[in-house]
């Protein structure tokens, strides 16, 4: 497999499987802001 | 939100797509157009919903000024001209569910052959208009929540299947060759507008930015509830279910073909690239573990989930389109009706023929593009700066934005509708198709031009009519 074929692949899982897993943690760790 | 967003758009479109873009090279443009142009306009259409609690006519004119009404209404066209073949989607996936129920699927060899005697027939026709009835039905009873009670079990259901599917199909003999085609760029193909364009309008097709369909849903969402963090999740958590199907589905292709055939599949359009997913999925439904009756009961319970989570996404459509009409002061059950009559009507020409059904998709697919050069336009004339502090920054849910985003929306976003739209017709023009005038044609300029010409002149001439209507005024005050 070229290297060509695994950075695409990395950045591409990274990007969105790094990013949902990101918001999740957002999502459940986060708490709300009040004096935003 | 999730569920107005995953849809068929995910399952079958998306594999379609990089089927018919070269894969790798299609790839890489689709991720930077999360980041670039669904993220950016799914905040911006979250806000605007918020912000004005109409659809899309209304939520133009009260954040821009009632002389931007028509875009609204060319917004709300775009997403009632994209219902009206997606119901043919989900009637396939309902068709094949009874194939599943009825052994069919488990009992066929040939699957081309099965998809082919299935889309030339009646029976999607009769499919579609059931769909369209449900739809319609679901909106007249008010028992959306129903529906959506139904996909809190079948969402987690289709994540579950997706996921043994997608571990099932990557363990494939030669399923490897898929997964490369999936993440080897060309570069020469990188240098084709129409892989640029199809990424962006594929990235919007899953994710849901520039539809209207998070503006309406958001009108009835609480003050508080998060802009931020909901648009994001939406969009990642829909790349993600892409990418897998796409991986389940390019890994199946490459093993059951073994790569002969396969140069016929890849960069071709017409029926069998349309119904990609419902070729290779019920083979690998064959190559699961089990016996006849489960392999059976896992592909009938794959496409009524499939079903669902598409009937769902069509529902927001219809709700999107029959709100339009009330409130341009249709009576509720006239203005369901009219949708669903219109949609049955439209829609029955993509059932029937696929040269239609590829047409329309072009054409509303690439005015997504538009959609969202019009929402963030609504926002500029707003005030980008002050539309990021007053109605973006407001949930103490959210993490807040910061002056990027206004360069974003300003810049970055109409650059790249700009610059997409113009190289196609540029490309269209000088070199490509010698007819590329010809508005009879699938995929030619003058098919686009034809029919977004027709509708934006209607729409200006109305403007007026339309925006008093909806909002009761044609007053210069805007929201806030």
């Amino acid at each position: 497999m070229s290297w060509l074929t695994i950075t695409t692949m990395l950045f591409t899982i990274g990007s969105v499987y790094g990013g949902l897993g990101l918001m999740l943690g957002l999502v459940f760790f986060r708490r709300p802001n009040e004096e935003d | 939100m999730m569920g107005v967003a995953i849809g068929a758009g995910n399952i079958w479109r998306f594999s379609r797509v990089v089927a018919q873009n070269g894969g790798g090279s299609f790839i890489i443009p689709w991720v930077i157009f999360l980041f670039i142009w669904s993220i950016p306009l799914i905040i911006a259409e979250i806000a605007m919903g918020k912000l004005t609690r109409k659809a899309p006519i209304g939520a133009l004119a009260k954040t821009a000024g009632p002389r931007i009404g028509w875009m609204g209404a060319f917004i709300a066209l775009v997403t009632t001209g994209i219902l009206f073949y997606y119901s043919v989607v989900v009637g396939w996936g309902l068709s094949y569910f009874f194939y599943s129920i009825t052994g069919q699927i488990s009992h066929t060899t040939n699957y081309h052959s099965l998809w082919l005697t299935y889309s030339k027939g009646y029976f999607p026709l009769l499919a579609h208009i059931f769909s369209i009835c449900i739809g319609c039905f679901v909106i007249y009873r008010g028992v959306v929540n129903g529906i959506e009670k139904t996909n809190k079990f079948l969402m987690p259901a289709l994540f579950l299947m997706i996921l043994i599917i997608g571990i099932r199909a990557i363990t494939l003999p030669n399923a490897w060759n898929g997964i490369q085609f999936l993440f080897t760029p060309r570069f020469e193909e990188l240098m084709n507008y129409r892989v640029w364009i199809e990424a962006l309008t594929q990235n919007a097709w899953d994710t849901g930015a520039g539809w209207g369909l998070l503006l309406v849903y958001a009108g009835y969402a609480k003050r508080k509830e998060s802009i931020i963090v909901n648009g994001c999740l939406t969009a990642f958590s829909n790349n993600a279910i892409s990418l897998l199907m796409g991986m389940a589905i390019f890994s199946t292709a490459f093993a059951i073909e073994q790569n002969q055939g396969i140069e016929s599949l890849i960069g071709g359009d017409g029926a069998t690239n349309t119904g990609l997913t419902f070729i290779y999925l019920p083979q690998l439904f064959h190559r699961l573990p089990g016996n006849f009756f489960v392999q059976s009961a896992f592909s009938a319970l794959f496409f009524l989930a499939f079903s669902f989570a598409a009937l769902s996404s069509m529902i927001s459509m219809v709700q999107l389109t029959a709100q339009t009409f009330q409130e341009l002061g249709m009576g509720r059950n006239k203005a369901i009706g009219l949708t669903g009559g219109l949609a049955i009507l439209f829609g029955g020409f993509s059932a029937l023929n696929m040269a239609i059904f590829d047409n329309q998709d072009w054409v509303w697919s690439v005015g997504l593009i538009v959609s969202g050069l019009f929402i963030a336009f609504g926002v500029i004339r707003y005030g980008v700066n002050r539309y990021r502090k007053e109605v973006i920054n407001t949930s103490p849910y959210d993490f807040k934005l910061g002056k990027f985003y206004n360069y974003i929306i300003k810049i970055l976003i109409p650059a790249q509708a700009i610059v997409l739209i113009g190289w196609y017709f540029y490309q269209s023009i000088t070199s490509l198709d010698p007819e590329w005038w010809n508005p009879f044609r699938v995929y030619s300029a003058g098919t686009i031009l034809f029919q977004w010409g027709i509708a934006i002149l209607a729409f200006l001439l109305f403007n007026r009519w339309l925006v008093r209507k909806t909002l009761g005024t044609f007053s210069e005050k805007r929201n806030g």
